[in-house]
């Protein structure tokens, strides 16, 4: 077996991937202060003073509510899209009428900009929780439930057939077969439905109820004090960063099957 | 040949025929891939089915599995017609069939599984018929991660793993190199001799359909029809000796190959014929 040197090579590999980021970072940063020490200070802030005003955000605990309120909605919002999207998405991969009936009202409203439909969001839902809800939770989840329903179609018909051989019915054919085969496609919609979501909490949060992350960005931004306004697109970056990673590494583990080299 | 008479037979093919529509051109045109066979084959015997390609030996397999229907005629299991799949009719597949995503205990743990067998007991037997095909050491390790001989005897403990009374083998050794594949016949044979299971065996391979059979079936090229139905009388077990050099053994061939070269040298004059398209 050549599992050691590939595995001792595999580490040399992945040094980089932790320094190179981290010297891409230092640099970004150098260059941000030069700019941000140049530009009228009512239009941008340098790190150096975005660091002189988190000891206030974090204190007031204005950064971390904010941040609870985003995250509530996004998480919520978010596991409902994931949860939903996935059966929906088994039920238009299955019933070719279903997505036929469906398909053209969830393409027409995943295309339609979400700040278009903010005014009808409030007919709907008023300014509210509900409302910052739905903005996440529907885009979020036509994204899965689409790729969903791909990977479902895309099943390789010869396991499909090995299952029917042995007596599976339809629930079992979907667990076993139909669902593990779309894995690649599931987590793909995840991915996009993440980036969805974010979006969402955020368009929520600045055009429907000021509030969140959104609404610390949209007043601070009003009130021109832009090293606030940048710590909350700091945070939210940083949730959408750590929400697409968590997604990696869930693929890493989903497709270790056929990770190893044969 | 094997008197299928007294005893009932344990699979009997009544009438069967089967048409595929006729791909791509403007007639709707229809293609026989079987016509009118009929055949016995009984409790415990090992029958091995041969012919040109394009003659309809898969899709008789898959009727006899009930993952295609007929167009006329049935299939009898124990004197009942059956219509629909059941591990009862243990497929073997040529691409083993084996999801990439399940362990290999957990692909021989599937068709108990389906059963809703209890975990413990499904792993349980899963291990006793990995252990048979000498793969226990290989339960968790991913379908491809082993060779195809491996694999393929992952697919034989699978359908062996719900004891069924019938095992239908779509050329299973089909995509096995040469070397590995006399080692499975001869394991194949050992699982086989004595447990009382009836074997229907696709091969395109004269060699292995003589070598394991007690009936060798040659069907015509398209439609297909039963040809002829050849015994094959070689002692068993026949793993002790080298039946390949046996009299026996060649005069079967000889036999077989002569049928079979008139229906190939048909087909290489006057193309694949009609039926390859929806064959399989």
């Amino acid at each position: 077996m050549s599992a050691a040197p590939v595995r001792r090579i595999a580490r040399i590999v992945a040094r980089p991937t932790l320094w190179l980021p981290l010297l891409s970072l230092l640099v970004f940063l150098a260059v941000w202060e030069a700019v941000g020490r140049s530009v009228d200070p009512l239009l941008f802030a340098p790190p150096s003073r975005m660091a002189g005003e988190l000891p206030e955000l974090l204190s007031s605990g204005e950064l971390a509510a904010a941040t609870g309120v985003t995250l509530q909605a996004l998480v919520v919002g978010y596991l409902l899209a994931a949860v939903s999207g996935v059966l929906l998405g088994i039920a238009i991969g299955q019933w070719d009428t279903l997505g036929r009936l469906l398909g053209p009202y969830l393409f027409g409203l995943f295309s339609t900009p979400r700040v278009v439909l903010v005014p009808l969001v409030i007919l709907w839902f008023g300014i509210g929780y509900g409302g910052r809800l739905f903005l996440v939770f529907l885009w979020s989840m036509i994204a899965i439930a689409t790729t969903t329903a791909d990977g479902i179609r895309n099943a390789r018909p010869d396991l499909v057939e090995v299952a029917r051989s042995y007596g599976a019915g339809r629930a079992q054919t979907i667990l076993h077969v139909l669902l593990p085969g779309s894995i690649p496609f599931v987590l793909s919609g995840l991915r996009i439905g993440a980036e969805r979501a974010v979006v969402g909490v955020v368009i929520g949060e600045m055009f429907l109820e000021i509030t969140g992350l959104g609404g610390l960005l949209q007043d601070s931004a009003q009130s021109l004090e832009t090293a606030r306004m940048l710590w909350a697109v700091v945070v939210i970056a940083v949730i959408g960063t750590v929400l697409i990673t968590g997604l990696d590494a869930l693929e890493r583990r989903l497709s270790s099957w056929k990770a190893e080299p044969t | 040949m094997r008197d299928p008479e007294p005893a009932a037979p344990k699979i009997r093919v009544d009438g069967v025929a089967k048409f595929f529509e006729k791909g791509g051109g403007g007639d709707a045109g229809q293609v026989r891939a079987l016509d009118g066979v009929d055949l016995d084959i009984a409790p415990g015997e090992f029958l091995t089915v041969i012919g040109p390609s394009g003659c309809g030996k898969t899709t008789l397999l898959r009727i006899i599995a009930s993952l295609t229907d007929p167009d006329a005629g049935r299939v009898l299991v124990d004197g009942k017609a059956v219509d629909s799949p059941s591990p009862e009719r243990a497929m073997v597949f040529q691409s083993f069939g084996l999801f990439p995503w399940k362990t290999v205990l957990d692909n021989v743990r599937f068709p108990l599984r389906v059963r809703k067998a209890p975990l413990s007991e499904a792993t349980e037997t899963a291990m006793e018929f990995l252990g048979k095909v000498g793969l226990a050491d290989f339960a968790h390790s991913h379908p491809h991660q082993l060779s195809g001989g491996m694999q393929q005897r992952v697919g034989l403990a699978r359908a062996l793993a719900t004891d069924p009374d019938i095992l239908l083998m779509d050329e299973p050794f089909g995509a096995i190199d040469a070397q590995t594949r006399e080692l499975m016949q001869e394991e194949l044979m050992r699982l086989w001799q004595g447990s009382g299971k009836t074997v229907v065996f696709v091969t395109h391979d004269l060699d292995e359909a003589v070598l394991l059979a007690d009936r060798v079936l040659l069907l015509s090229r398209s439609p297909g029809t039963v040809r002829a139905l050849i015994p094959v009388d070689l002692p068993r077990p026949r793993w002790d000796y080298d039946v390949r050099a046996l009299p026996g053994f060649t005069d079967i061939r000889a036999r077989l190959w002569s049928m079979l070269r008139d229906d190939l040298v048909f087909a290489e004059s006057h193309g694949p014929g009609p039926a390859t398209a929806g064959a399989r």
